[in-house]
């Protein structure tokens, strides 16, 4: 059924295409809040997708990617949406609740672990967020990152390490943190 | 000293808080747009590909191209499909923008003008409500989402205006009024003059803003922007 929506819509059919992108534009704009933290530029990234995906989805070889090609389309709407927006936020915004601690505890220290997870991962570029959502919130394991971004599963790999490192060390601050410039390539 | 388990459970927990909805509004905005916009043929799609990756610039042209350049354009759908702000899209008028656009100032200024050959050019006046300028083309590519606010023209007004600019490499924002949302207050100043001769009305506009592809330092722009038949 899906991928006969998705060869549907690859000749045209815009109604097609509309139930694909409706079935999925709640996912693909969680993912983007959670890369971007933002919510203006999570739906630039997801409707700059969603408008790529339906102008060149006949050229879409095997209809079974279709998911993760949207991926990454979304991926390159947040890179794109960061650059473009970077000099107008420095800072990553919490997307929650400032009251409401991490995993429903209430403590003080919850709340200020996920306040130095908002500040650590201000610091991280584009592509170790996209590699941290789509690992930890997606599920998604490394050898599929890897394909939907393009890079080697070492490189993905190495951008989940790095990044979680950097996350870690902001809720254990006496925790040493080891050199990293490999890691951030 | 705090565990991995724990900490990857408090790192899962935090990335999990956010919403995982997309509004109504944004659905119907983003895919309400789709049937009217064409799909490029697979061959070309398969040329792009063995010639290779786009600049981002040349992606930013395809997009237009293809979703604008052509006649496409639904009513409602901005350039590049740039809507960050889910701001009210402007109708397609009849009317044509021209303009001026400097940025910086003195010897290091650098000037775009309007090309009439350029592939999107609209314009909307309306006397007592928001009037919209779309513009794409140029040689070197100038990308202009022009909006200025109802009561700009009144006392007090001179800051409703609002601009999305790509112009070559340069990129700039402003949105003193918060117009569209999304800015920051302070973060940008605008001002704007309107003056109207015969049926064409022209809006001179003078602005500051640090968004530039070249640093954060503020950068000045002056842009003269008439609409006319």
């Amino acid at each position: 059924m899906e991928q006969e929506l998705i060869l549907r819509a690859a000749r045209g059919d815009a109604e097609a295409f509309d139930a694909l992108a409706r079935d999925r534009i709640d996912r693909l704009f969680a993912i983007a809040v959670r890369i971007l933290r933002d919510h203006h530029d999570a739906e630039d990234a997801v409707q700059q997708a969603l408008w790529t995906a339906w102008a060149d989805l006949p050229g879409l070889r095997d209809p079974e990617r279709f998911d993760a090609w949207l991926y990454r389309l979304l991926v390159r709407g947040c890179f794109r949406a960061g650059r473009s927006r970077r000099r107008r936020l420095s800072l990553v915004r919490p997307l929650s609740d400032p009251d409401e601690a991490i995993g429903g505890a209430d403590g003080p220290r919850d709340v200020e672990a996920r306040d130095a997870l908002d500040r650590a991962f201000a610091l991280l570029g584009t592509e170790h967020r996209s590699v941290v959502v789509m690992h930890h919130y997606l599920g998604m394991p490394l050898e599929e990152i890897a394909d939907v971004l393009g890079v080697p599963s070492g490189t993905a790999r190495s951008r989940l390490h790095y990044a979680l490192r950097r996350l870690r060390a902001a809720i254990e601050p006496v925790e040493e943190i080891e050199p990293m410039a490999e890691a951030s390539r | 000293m705090i565990d991995d388990q724990r900490t990857d459970h408090m790192i899962r927990s935090w990335i999990d808080t956010g919403p995982d909805r997309a509004s109504a509004e944004f659905v119907e905005r983003t895919l309400a747009p789709i049937p009217r916009m064409r799909q490029r043929r697979s061959w070309r799609i398969g040329l792009e590909r063995r010639v290779g990756p786009l600049m981002p610039l040349a992606a930013a042209v395809a997009v237009v191209a293809v979703v604008v350049g052509l006649g496409l354009l639904p009513k409602g759908v901005p350039i590049g499909g740039l809507n960050p702000s889910g701001s009210p899209s402007p109708a397609l008028g009849s009317n044509k923008p021209t303009f001026e656009l400097t940025f910086g100032e003195g010897a290091t200024a650098r000037v775009f003008r309007s090309d009439p050959s350029a592939s999107v050019q609209t314009c909307n006046v309306k006397p007592t409500g928001p009037s919209y300028a779309l513009y794409a083309g140029g040689d070197p590519f100038v990308n202009i989402d022009f909006l200025v606010g109802a009561g700009a023209e009144k006392p007090g007004g001179g800051s409703r205006v609002a601009a999305e600019i790509q112009a070559d490499d340069l990129y700039v924002r402003f949105d003193p009024a918060i117009l569209r949302g999304g800015d920051a207050a302070g973060r940008s100043q605008a001002t704007v003059s309107i003056s109207t001769e015969g049926s064409a009305t022209t809006f001179v506009v003078d602005a500051t803003t640090p968004d530039s592809y070249h640093g954060d330092v503020p950068i000045h722009v002056s842009l003269t922007l008439t609409c006319a038949p």
